[in-house]
């Protein structure tokens, strides 16, 4: 009594199940009972329970579920299981140490095994063994048995790794009649190993000349594959691909238990994804093959930048961040003899082993990195998240998608938000890697106040504790600034709010917008003038604005708000730098 | 009359008054005349003092005072107490003469005098008085500031909330000075006065250009009808007049050196002639030989005086060399011809 497919039994003395295509026939066995039996006749009789030839590959496994009857234990360690592979002997062991799903056979590399199991009396005479005895293999196929042995499920090898999603459905024509593969299996990594992945397994139970085809669809492109077929068995055999129109691609012959590939040109690659491989087998009344998929998937959509783009942090374009209008907040810094620009124009294709695939539909998106200031937007002095509807700004991009036409390239522009940080650039294609790309957002050269007697830095407080960085002329005059008062008044300049680590928006409460309205590009700052410490007497207000306007600045009093009352919460001398670079 | 454009000024409309009054921006609120107390040279230093009014119906406080200085000024005196006020000699990267009151000049109230000093001759330069207000932002309101509230960008606060109004500075002397050409600049501050207003009179407007017109220089006469005008109620202000008064005498007291002539007359007799207003005292001696002496050759005392004369006598007969501030400035051979 064995076990067919999914460990249904077959009954007993019944005709053998209905063939499953891709599964080899068996045979049933009648008996009476459950339990499959064997007569030892004689001391050290063995007697073969069963034969398998399997195909598989390094590291497939058998393992072996043994049960017996309470009067076969009784005769513990009379009785040994004995297993051979390819007759060499590969695993014994008393009958009563076997423990169920002991794995007894490992595969080292891709081939067909033989494995027998013996079962073995010793110098007792025992007159009935009653045992059940059941293979299962993980990976490995079963391509013959000689025995009613149930065969386990193919395994999973899991799915593929990102940028290496290929789908398989097979579609077997010809003298097996149609039907599917056998179930998908993938690897993890953008090719899998020429181990018997979507392995499809069928026979040919006619004569020379008889072929079967096999349909392969990739869902995605690929940009080359290697169509390996595995035939163990016999020699003299020809597998053929050819293109969806039919033409062969590429033929191969197949030594004997051997395996070899029939490679699809890269070139062909992208056009259609379906690849037809006809085996046609020499001369046989029983064909077993497999068949693996060795893939390289290099189609991938790049993102390249203009020539003359601002590149730094190691190799990544700096895009100053918009809406600081020069006529307003002074000029943006120069990135060679221009002012460092708001807007960052890359090229997108898709790429196949350096080709341009044209019409190539590409699918595109932003992101700003919002972590609070723990991951990549650290730098930028943001130490707090996003209110609920309130997103990071992110910018924007001259579209959502683009289609790069007959040349296989387009042009997208990307406007850099209001706000310094990474922003994340995502090209994606369906049938294509997706390129991923970080860009930085923020006003470049932005400087540290120093640390001097005659400075006071304050206001570094959550949710922005680095908030003293300045164009580089600001900082120089902030420093004769309070110098200055320190030397004739000897007394520091209490200086509060210039900008964040490399500029854009400042938003005090930290959600995105709002005040200040200024304090984006180093050029502006407050100075404590009420209060203590830091407060300044009428002299050294008089004195301060003086100096600031003859070093190139303009002094603002903020002390009252718009409608006239006074500022309680925070007055101050809100100073600015407009000049030249 | 002929309106000056001394400073490239094309409309009188770019000059204010000294007491212009101003209103709107933040600094411009207030009205305050600028007094011109003295210009004074010395050798070629001049030194221009000022006193501020801050008007008693100005709505801000007197804060600061600006000079253009062409020229960078030697100093900016404070006045006292010093350590009320703050002295520029630079702002915005130019030279300029700047005080700051710390304590600021109330509507009403005048400052200390406010002196400076600087290498080369009185003019005519634009100057600027800021009154206390400052502008706001607002940018930490919860609405953000308009545009248009304020002025944006690179504002220079002298332009954007200061009162402009012109006043008396120093500025380079020629660089090949003469007597025309001196005479011409005080012509031509004479006339920009006018404009202004400083002279109120046409009349004396009129004269004081035909005195500096003509191919005989009336400076003398120039120096006398400013010095004239300026009497209480009378048609020239003080910005006038120390303006005219000291680029007059600065005119008057040029050295023309090569006009300076010698003439053997006969014998061991020649002349010396002197076409300047300021006595020159010169040396001569009498080549190859020990003679040497000095004389002081008188300066014009009327305009129409084209020169001064003066003779001498050498001992020895010789080739006669004539020196000034040791420098040998002419040279005349002994005729050898007999007196009659």
């Amino acid at each position: 009594m064995g076990r067919g497919p999914n460990g249904a039994r077959w009954p007993a003395g019944g005709a053998a199940p209905a063939r499953r295509p891709g599964l080899p026939a068996v045979q049933p066995k009648r008996r009476r009972d459950r339990w499959n039996q064997r007569r030892l006749r004689s001391p050290n009789f063995s007697t073969l329970l069963g034969e398998a030839i399997l195909l598989g590959t390094r590291g497939d496994r058998v393992w072996l579920d043994l049960e017996t009857d309470s009067e076969t234990r009784q005769r513990v360690g009379e009785l040994r299981l004995i297993v051979e592979a390819d007759g060499n002997p590969v695993f014994e062991a008393s009958v009563n140490r076997i423990q169920r799903s002991e794995p007894i056979f490992e595969f080292a590399d891709s081939r067909r095994a033989t494995i027998r199991y013996w079962l073995s009396r010793g110098a007792a005479n025992v007159g009935r063994a009653r045992f059940r005895l059941s293979q299962r293999v993980t990976g490995a196929i079963v391509m013959r048995t000689l025995r009613p042995w149930a065969t386990g499920p193919y395994a999973d090898r899991g799915a593929l790794a990102p940028g290496a999603e290929v789908s398989q459905t097979c579609q077997i024509q010809g003298p097996l009649g149609n039907g599917p593969c056998g179930p998908t299996v993938w690897s993890a990594s953008p090719y899998f190993e020429a181990a018997p992945f979507g392995i499809l397994t069928f026979q040919s139970e006619q004569g020379t000349g008889a072929s079967s085809q096999i349909t392969v669809t990739f869902a995605k492109a690929i940009s080359a594959a290697t169509i390996t077929v595995f035939d163990p068995t016999f020699a003299g055999n020809t597998a053929t691909a050819r293109d969806s129109a039919g033409l062969v691609i590429g033929t191969r012959a197949f030594p004997f238990s051997g395996q070899a590939g029939v490679n699809i040109p890269a070139t062909d690659s992208i056009a259609g994804p379906i690849r037809t491989l006809v085996l046609t087998p020499a001369s046989l009344d029983f064909v077993a093959y497999s068949v693996s998929f060795r893939l390289s998937t290099n189609v991938r959509v790049v993102i390249t930048y203009a020539a003359g783009t601002p590149l730094v942090l190691g190799g990544r374009p700096l895009v100053h961040p918009s809406d600081i209008d020069p006529a307003v907040m002074g000029p943006r810094p120069l990135f060679g003899v221009t002012p460092w620009p708001t807007q960052l124009t890359f090229e997108v294709k898709v790429d196949s082993a350096g080709v341009a695939v044209p019409n190539s539909q590409i699918q595109l998106a932003i992101a700003a990195v919002d972590s609070a200031g723990r991951s990549t937007d650290a730098p930028f002095g943001h130490f707090h998240g996003s209110p609920p509807g309130d997103p990071k700004p992110a910018g924007q991009l001259s579209a959502p998608a683009i289609n790069t036409g007959p040349s296989g390239r387009a042009n997208v522009t990307f406007t850099a938000p209001s706000v310094a940080g990474p922003i994340v650039l995502l090209a994606t294609h369906a049938a294509a890697d997706t390129a991923r790309d970080t860009v930085t957002v923020g006003v470049p050269f932005l400087i540290q106040i120093p640390v001097r007697q005659s400075i006071a830095l304050i206001g570094d407080v959550p949710p922005h504790t680095d908030n003293h960085r300045g164009h580089a002329t600001m900082v120089t005059n902030l420093i004769e600034l309070a110098d200055s008062v320190f030397g004739r008044f000897s007394r520091p300049l209490y200086y509060n709010d210039l900008s964040l680590p490399w500029g854009g928006r400042f938003d005090i409460r930290g959600n995105w917008r709002g005040s200040h309205f200024e304090h984006r590009n180093g050029r502006d700052i407050d100075v404590r003038t009420n209060g203590t410490p830091g407060g300044l007497s009428t002299r050294e207000r008089t004195f301060v604005r003086d100096l600031w306007e003859s070093l190139g600045g303009t002094v603002h009093d903020e002390t009252v708000h718009r409608d006239g009352t006074p500022n309680t919460t925070n007055p101050h001398y809100h100073l600015r730098y407009r000049g030249a670079q | 009359m002929r309106f000056s454009s001394h400073l490239g000024l094309a409309a009188l409309a770019l000059w204010p008054t000294a007491t212009a009054w101003a209103q709107g921006n933040p600094g411009t609120n207030l009205q305050v005349e600028v007094k011109v107390t003295g210009v004074f040279r010395s050798k070629d230093t001049t030194y221009v003092s000022y006193i501020l009014t801050n008007m008693t119906g100005s709505a801000e406080v007197l804060q600061t005072y600006t000079v253009n200085a062409p020229v960078l000024p030697l100093g900016v005196l404070a006045p006292s107490p010093v350590d009320a006020w703050a002295t520029r000699t630079r702002y915005r990267g130019r030279t300029v003469a700047r005080w700051t009151a710390l304590d600021g000049i109330q509507p009403g109230q005048s400052s200390p005098t406010l002196t400076f000093k600087a290498v080369g001759l009185p003019a005519l330069v634009q100057s600027w008085y800021r009154g206390d207000k400052l502008p706001s932002t607002f940018e930490d309101d919860t609405l953000a500031p308009h545009p248009d509230e304020f002025p944006q960008g690179d504002v220079d606060p002298l332009v954007a909330y200061s009162v402009p109004t012109p006043t008396v500075g120093v500025e380079p002397a020629p660089a090949a000075p003469s007597r025309p050409i001196l005479a011409t600049r005080v012509r031509d501050q004479a006339g920009t006065a006018c404009g202004l207003g400083w002279i109120t009179s046409a009349s004396l407007c009129d004269d004081l250009e035909s005195y500096l017109a003509g191919s005989t220089l009336r400076i003398l006469d120039h120096l006398a009808a400013v010095s004239a005008g300026h009497t209480s109620g009378g048609p020239v202000n003080d910005n006038a007049y120390w303006l005219l008064t000291a680029s007059g005498e600065a005119a008057r007291d040029f050295i023309d050196v090569p006009g300076i002539r010698l003439t053997y007359i006969c014998g061991n007799r020649f002349r010396l002639r002197n076409p300047n207003y300021a006595s020159i005292q010169v040396t001569y001696d009498v080549y190859r030989t020990s003679e040497s002496s000095s004389l002081l050759l008188p300066g014009r005392t009327a305009d129409q005086q084209p020169y001064t004369e003066s003779f001498f006598t050498t001992t020895n007969r010789g080739t006669v060399r004539v020196f000034f501030n040791g420098q040998l400035i002419q040279t005349k051979a002994n005729g050898g011809t007999t007196c009659p």
